[in-house]
């Protein structure tokens, strides 16, 4: 759990874009460089996220099948 | 103004009346005439049913017009959106596994009846339902309000006539198949709505490739405008936005994870497989709802200045009218795509209501007024509500049609309702938490949050202070009394 937390804590860190320069107007795939990398760590959450809901089966779970 | 002819009222006729048919078709599968069946529909849904349903009930008609109007409004950095949306599911995380196992063995039907089982508190649970009641209504408000101006949208008569009936007509539908067919009636027709907005998204996308080239283009004519306050829409977020990201995160990933509506769809899965593969699925779905809607506010900037100061809605709308053409297909695929923000609205809306009915059932009439009420005696007074309370919001809605400043004095759910988190997501994990704290925690949360929003605070810009939103600052508050008033309540619990 406290490994997780710590996971999406710097995922969401790197998601915001606070670490690039101000005058930052490079562009990468059509849009800002800095918009391009804030959707690729989004993919990256979510993917995560998807990941901890498949492989881990909840509490009681299985008492149900 | 949209201009739709005869076969596109047919298609939105048909479509509409089609909701009504799965009403009826959820009335006749009911098992048992009580809350279970009315309200979770026996807990039996299964996967393809409960992903639509959730990905129905949490877009809205707010991600098509409000999203692309606020990225018209602040650009690039709106992106923030998916990164909020997506946060939502990761709170899931934090308390879902645990309220689920509770639910299925105490067969929850409502939020409330967890805080009833943990708290064992008719004072927190009143506390909680107003709270939760006052959430689902102003959310239900702003839906019934978009329906109302989609219609507008929609007809060339008098724009006044427009919205009222609008406002009248699909609220009649919604309530007639919810009342109808319970959770039943509403998850079915998310189905057709979810699948219909899937649809609408990806086609909207193609749409505008077609009509406006690549997004890079559009990027392009951003950056190289030769007005500032264009430009600047594609600037790096300056300290101030930076701040009000990370809050937006924070408020809606907690807030929106905690929709009654939304909980209840949890109790209502057939199992926590079908839950844990639903909320898989939802995880990427702000990347293919909400950035679709950010990409649409892109193309608005470079293709339609000068609309600053419309109102946000318009903007979606404008798009629409703008990539219509003259080609059959363009005008279909708007007919389609208007057919997926009526959805998402009415989607959105009869969640909202079946909610508060339960609650108000349940949790209030059940709970403080009639305590010996039978099952068919419950279920029937939330079809009641359900009706009392859209005729008032009807009524309402209409009423603040011109008045939009007073609505939006009304919208602070987000910064009410993550009030909530003690009691939800950290109660269910830590068992030193007591009652007493977590009523005053409450209290002294929503109070704090409303003074910053409405004390008229000069450090307080666009509802928010330094950035962050009120709701934030007391649930920190809120966090503190909790644990350290439960630190030293001595009381048995």
């Amino acid at each position: 759990m406290l490994g997780s937390v710590i996971v999406y804590l710097v995922l969401f860190t790197l998601a915001i874009p606070w670490y690039w320069p101000e005058d930052e107007s490079r562009l990468l795939w059509g849009l800002p460089i800095w918009v391009t990398f804030s959707i690729f760590i989004s993919i990256l959450i979510s993917t995560y996220t998807a990941y901890l809901l498949l492989k881990f089966p909840w509490p009681g779970e299985d008492k149900e099948s | 103004m949209l201009p739709f002819g005869p076969a596109a009222w047919t298609f939105i006729s048909v479509y509409l009346l089609s909701l009504i048919l799965v009403g009826w078709l959820g009335y006749k599968a009911r098992k048992e005439n009580n809350l279970s069946d009315f309200y979770l529909a026996g807990s039996g849904f299964g996967f393809i049913v409960l992903v639509l349903t959730l990905y129905a009930t949490q877009y809205s008609g707010n991600t098509f017009f409000g999203y692309t109007g606020k990225t018209y409004r602040i650009g690039f950095s709106w992106v923030m959106c998916v990164q909020f949306m997506t946060a939502i599911i990761v709170c899931y995380l934090f308390y879902a596994p645990k309220l689920y196992k509770l639910a299925k063995h105490e067969g929850f039907i409502t939020p409330t009846d967890y805080l009833q089982f943990r708290f064992n508190s008719k004072v927190l649970n009143l506390i909680a339902t107003i709270i939760m009641v006052v959430v689902l209504g102003n959310y239900l408000l702003a839906q019934l309000m978009a329906m109302g101006r989609a219609m507008q949208g929609l007809t060339a008569g008098d724009p006044d006539q427009a919205y009222m009936y609008g406002v009248i007509l699909l609220t009649m539908i919604m309530v007639i198949y919810g009342t109808l067919g319970g959770i039943r009636a509403v998850a079915w027709t998310d189905v057709i709505q979810g699948i219909v907005l899937m649809i609408g998204f990806f086609l909207l996308l193609f749409v505008l490739y077609q009509k406006y080239g690549p997004i890079s283009l559009a990027t392009e004519m951003i950056y190289q405008s030769t007005n500032e306050a264009i430009r600047e829409k594609s600037a790096m977020p300056d300290a101030n936005r930076l701040r009000e990201w990370l809050s937006y995160i924070l408020l809606v990933g907690f807030a929106g994870a905690l929709y009654p509506q939304a909980i209840q769809r949890i109790y209502a899965a057939r199992s926590a497989k079908v839950i844990r593969q639903s909320l898989a699925f939802m995880a990427f779905l702000p990347l293919t709802t909400s950035l679709i809607a950010v990409i649409c506010g892109i193309y608005a900037i470079a293709n339609l200045p000068g609309m600053e100061g419309v109102s946000s809605d318009q903007i979606f709308t404008r798009l629409l009218a703008d990539v219509q053409a003259n080609s059959t297909f363009g005008y279909w695929l708007v007919v389609i795509l208007f057919s997926a923000a009526l959805s998402a609205m009415m989607s959105t809306a009869d969640s909202a209501l079946l909610s508060i009915s339960s609650m108000l059932s349940k949790d209030v009439y059940g709970g403080f007024i009639n305590k010996d009420a039978t099952q068919e005696q419950l279920t029937l007074v939330g079809k009641l509500c359900s009706w009392c309370l859209v005729l008032f919001l009807v009524w309402l809605a209409i009423y603040l049609q011109d008045k939009a400043s007073l609505l939006q004095l009304l919208d602070r759910k987000f910064d009410l309702l993550i009030q909530m988190v003690p009691a939800f997501m950290l109660a269910i994990h830590f068992k030193f938490i007591k009652p007493g704290p977590i009523i005053l925690g409450l209290i002294i949360g929503v109070f704090t949050a409303l003074v910053i929003a409405y004390g008229g605070f000069e450090m307080v810009k666009g509802g928010k202070l330094y950035g962050f939103h009120p709701g934030l600052y007391g649930l920190c508050l809120n966090i503190l009394i909790v644990l350290v008033g439960s630190r030293f309540d001595k009381s048995r619990f």
